[in-house]
């Protein structure tokens, strides 16, 4: 008898330690993540930091020593609907490996992807990001209007005197570039899939304004018209790969 | 069959229980390390002041009382050289934490809000954590006599209770100057309360402030708000021939061409405390620093990009009112605290 009371006592004790497995077991996963890799090319060249080797639309032979910018809302369709959101920030470094995951998509194929760079009104507020040394160092100052820049873009180009700086800023309200593009993604339950988001430096001086280092002007930072110009130019600096 | 039966009961009893205890263990808890267990060291919390970047301290050499007050002792004593020489000789809090004067035909950097540093020295040279730092200070800048250091009654004690050690050695006393030099923090200059929202600033000085964060004197790019450096190394066209070695900055640690005469953003707070400005110590006051940017910057191949702005090419333009205004908002950067708390001050015992 004693042995039978043994046997049973076990017998529920194995019962409860398994109960959570079998609790745990998930049919079929309905959702996905998707890992977004960014990645930078001239025109089909791969970016080489500090080297006058490109020429954009206007002719101007220029090179990249920084490329810094955030990316935002981004927004994911089928059909025109939004099945997907997130709303954290990204900040990238062009000179780094930036690689971030969203989590949990909806498990279906999606038509087409919006994202800003930059950061909208409710999020371009100074001081509002986490103070991390590269978000202070994005800050766009109070007295410019506040919040933080959206792009720094900057190297060197050759005019007729010789090799001489630029520096393509973007910040401020009214300003934010808005980047969308159709492209089939297809984002599996269970599993992780993975996109490359690839920036075209060359773009930001094309399309639709041709941007001229030697007429338009180095230095867009406080200058709305070129800030608005370089905006502009934005919309489809990224493709997806 | 009675035996056979226990026995079979006693391995259902066995696999039961394994399986239970395999099913409900815990994670163990992270192993804490102590370093002496029979004296309690009082975990200290080093207040970051508003919108300053995040600090990093490693994990092992997270801050307490008393390895900051022993950091303090080994700052200020000159058992560190062989000449007579401590931290303190050459920083000098009433200075803000720098000196009169210049040391090998280089003004000394000053160690304030040191724990936001990546990179350390003029020419960027040392990098790296505070501890990182302050290990080549003791190894090498100092060349620390270790037997000397154990020998000292006080400090072999307290090198035993602080970090449990028997022995002495350069990495302890990295790690305990890395604790002091990382409390060394500024943050309540003028423009810090102006920024609380709690003082004004004169009229001079707020004007002088927004060109300094405005384009029309791009300050701000490099001295970036609050912590007043983006700790990244820059040529701001203080030259077009690199005549001395020293002249040519960060160039000397990459052998980049395009690094020729970059140097790193110095921290602004208490410049005006300082005697010699720039690398070389060329400019001996605020408003000779200030005439450079607004007139004297050289056009070199690789000048920041951030110089170039049209119109200034060779400097700012500001007009004699503005340049005073400038150095009047550079002056609000003096942190009266700072160069007189006693907690960074020399020790009395």
């Amino acid at each position: 008898m004693k042995n039978r009371i043994f046997i049973l006592m076990m017998a529920v004790l194995v019962v409860s330690a398994c109960r959570k497995e079998k609790e745990n077991v998930i049919p079929t996963p309905t959702v996905g993540d998707l890992t977004i890799n960014l990645g930078y090319h001239v025109d089909g060249e791969q970016l080489l930091f500090d080297s006058l080797r490109y020429t954009n639309a206007a002719g101007n032979m220029y090179s990249v020593t920084k490329v810094h910018y955030y990316l935002s809302r981004f927004r994911f369709y089928n059909r025109g609907e939004v099945k997907y959101s997130s709303d954290t920030i990204i900040y990238a470094d062009a000179a780094q490996t930036t690689s971030f995951t969203f989590r949990s998509l909806p498990a279906t194929i999606y038509d087409s992807v919006s994202f800003y760079i930059g950061l909208d009104e409710a999020q371009n507020i100074s001081n509002s990001l986490p103070a991390t040394a590269e978000n202070v160092n994005m800050g766009w100052p109070d007295v410019m209007g506040g919040g933080y820049h959206f792009l720094k873009l900057e190297g060197h180009w050759m005019d007729s005197t010789g090799k001489l700086g630029y520096a393509m800023h973007i910040g401020k309200n009214g300003f934010l570039v808005r980047s969308g593009m159709k492209k089939g993604i297809t984002i599996p339950g269970g599993k992780t899939s993975v996109m490359k988001l690839m920036m075209n430096i060359n773009r930001w001086f094309a399309n639709p304004n041709t941007y001229d280092l030697a007429k338009d002007g180095v230095y867009s930072m406080g200058n709305a018209p070129l800030m608005k110009k370089l905006s502009e130019n934005g919309e489809d600096v990224f493709t997806i790969e | 069959m009675r035996i056979s039966r226990k026995i079979l009961l006693c391995s259902a009893s066995i696999v039961v229980l394994m399986a239970w205890s395999t099913s409900c263990r815990k994670e163990p808890a992270s192993p804490v390390t102590t370093y002496d267990s029979a004296y309690k060291l009082t975990p200290y919390e080093i207040a970051k002041p508003a919108h300053f970047p995040d600090m990093f301290i490693p994990d092992d050499n997270q801050p307490y009382v008393e390895r900051i007050e022993l950091g303090r002792m080994l700052y200020y004593d000159d058992i560190l050289s062989n000449d007579g020489r401590a931290c303190a000789s050459c920083h000098f809090q009433s200075h803000g934490f720098t000196i009169p004067g210049m040391i090998n035909d280089m003004p000394v950097l000053s160690h304030v809000n040191l724990a936001w540093h990546g990179k350390f020295m003029w020419d960027g040279s040392k990098t790296g954590t505070l501890e990182d730092v302050m290990l080549f200070e003791t190894q090498e800048f100092f060349a620390t006599n270790l037997e000397k250091v154990n020998k000292n009654e006080k400090y072999r004690k307290l090198f035993k209770q602080y970090f449990g050690v028997d022995y002495i050695t350069h990495h302890e006393i990295a790690y305990a100057l890395a604790q002091f030099t990382r409390t060394m923090i500024s943050k309540d200059t003028k423009y810090d309360r102006y920024m609380k929202g709690v003082e004004r600033l004169t009229y001079s000085e707020e004007m002088g402030m927004r060109i300094f964060f405005s384009e029309k004197g791009d300050c701000f790019h490099c001295h970036t708000a609050m912590i007043t450096t983006d700790g990244q190394m820059h040529n701001t066209g203080l030259d077009s021939i690199y005549a001395k070695e020293a002249d040519k900055g960060y160039y000397n640690v990459t052998k980049d061409v395009d690094d020729l005469g970059k140097f790193r953003t110095p921290n602004l707070r208490n410049v005006a405390l300082r005697k010699f400005y720039m690398h070389d110590g060329r400019f001996t006051s605020l408003e000779e620093v200030v005439d450079f940017y607004n007139n004297g910057v050289k056009r070199v191949k690789n000048i920041d990009p951030i110089m170039t702005k049209e119109g200034k090419e060779n400097g700012l333009n500001l007009n004699p009112v503005e340049k005073q205004q400038l150095v009047a908002f550079l002056k609000t950067l003096t942190d009266e605290r700072f160069i007189t708390d006693t907690s960074f001050g020399k020790p009395s015992y």
